[in-house]
């Protein structure tokens, strides 16, 4: 196995210790966390290169988590003065470190107290790419566990591991909330078989609540639903400083399925008035329409031509252009209220 | 074969809306990639922010 796989396990074994709430004290939770980390790097982490690829792996996942992400994107634009925290002190490992990630890297004896440089963010922008595209399995994670032995020091960790054996590999779906975005965007992603390249890296959930919290921040909001059947990604989770967004880092290639997009719109558009009528709910999927006005339905058709029908009617209304159409033997002249389309997508992961 | 002048019009005439489709074709297809290309970068540019930021 490759030090970077076995970094990325002892990782994973460490984000549970940091998941795990044993019923005791805070202080005795503390220690029993402590103790079960230290043990699983002495006894899994063999050589240097898998200390350092560790220390790598976790440093790289903070910077995309708690550092500046502009600089893990380009790290030339990295300066001493723009490497702050929002009270101007000089930004430290320690400040952006979460507890589990501080004492994992002491233990290892990476000086935490020291600046955050500008080859550490270019080693990120490497690394990244790889961290979020490994695919490691469950039982490759409970082996090392077991041989790790950390079960030996709390019981009830090792009872946890067990009930969770399953989901210990990558999360098989994963979510991302987007808010205020472009209706670039979302045109772009209205359409099934289109695809895009992330192998640079993202950040993602398991948390569908997370993504959804998160797109409803305003504008044009979309989240995407990713099957991840081949199980990429790197789940940050407990060692991220941000524990509750259960944040999984990935990186490879996404293919749109299906999607489905609402969105309002105005009647009898007048640049003057604005939108003096009552707005018209327009809902779509691949393959069919429906728009309301009020309680009424004025439009509805199933088993639609996506290419011939749907696409051309997003095309126009997302580009802020009149779309006309007849239903029922009236003609509606209908534009899109800016910012108003709220997109689920069902995508692939591979 | 001989061409009369009014032939020879209409074949020039219909080339050259032939190449004038082709060309506004091929530019709505260079706008259509560039306008993906875009959307593709806000995408990622988007996705590569953490949730909690």
């Amino acid at each position: 196995m490759s030090a970077a796989k076995t970094a990325i396990i002892v990782a994973r074994i460490i984000n549970q210790v940091y998941k795990f709430m044993p019923n005791v004290s805070p202080s005795r939770m503390k220690y029993v966390q402590k103790q079960m980390t230290t043990k699983a790097l002495a006894k899994l982490l063999k050589t240097d290169e898998e200390k350092q690829a560790f220390i790598n792996t976790i440093l790289t996942m903070t910077l995309l988590t708690s550092g500046a992400v502009d600089f893990v994107r380009d790290p030339d634009a990295w300066s001493p003065e723009k490497s702050v925290n929002k009270d101007g002190t000089k930004r430290r490992w320690s400040h952006i470190l979460s507890e589990g990630a501080d004492h994992a890297l002491t233990t290892l004896r990476f000086p935490t107290y020291e600046l955050i440089t500008k080859e550490q963010y270019q080693l990120a922008n490497k690394m990244l790419p790889l961290i979020g595209s490994t695919v490691i399995s469950s039982s490759e994670v409970m082996e090392a566990f077991s041989k790790a032995d950390v079960g030996s020091i709390n019981p009830d960790f090792k009872t946890k591991m067990t009930g969770d054996k399953d989901h210990l590999g990558a999360e098989k779906v994963l979510y991302r909330g987007l808010h205020s975005m472009s209706p670039e965007v979302v045109k772009f992603l209205a359409n099934p078989g289109v695809s895009w390249d992330m192998s640079r890296g993202v950040s993602t959930s398991y948390d569908y609540n997370s993504a959804e919290g998160f797109m409803n921040k305003g504008g044009n909001g979309i989240i995407l639903h990713m099957k991840n059947e081949t199980g990429r990604g790197f789940t940050a989770d407990a060692l991220s400083k941000y524990k509750p967004e259960r944040e999984v880092i990935l990186s490879g290639t996404i293919v749109v399925e299906d999607f489905m997009l609402t969105m309002y719109a105005g009647e009898e558009f007048d640049q003057d008035k604005g939108f003096d009528d009552e707005l018209i709910k327009i809902e779509c999927n691949k393959e069919f329409i429906l728009m309301r006005k009020g309680s009424q339905m004025i439009y509805g058709k199933r088993n639609v031509d996506f290419s011939t029908e749907i696409k051309p009617m997003l095309d126009t209304l997302l580009s802020g252009q009149i779309f006309e159409f007849e239903s029922k033997g009236n003609i509606y002249k209908i534009k899109m209220l800016d910012k108003s389309a709220t997109l689920k997508v069902t995508a692939t992961v591979s | 074969m001989k061409l009369t002048k009014t032939q020879i019009k209409q074949i020039i005439k219909e080339e050259l809306e032939q190449v004038m489709k082709e060309d506004e074709l091929a530019e709505q297809e260079a706008l259509q990639e560039e306008a993906d290309a875009s959307a593709k970068q806000e995408l990622i540019d988007a996705m590569s922010v953490p949730m909690s930021k």
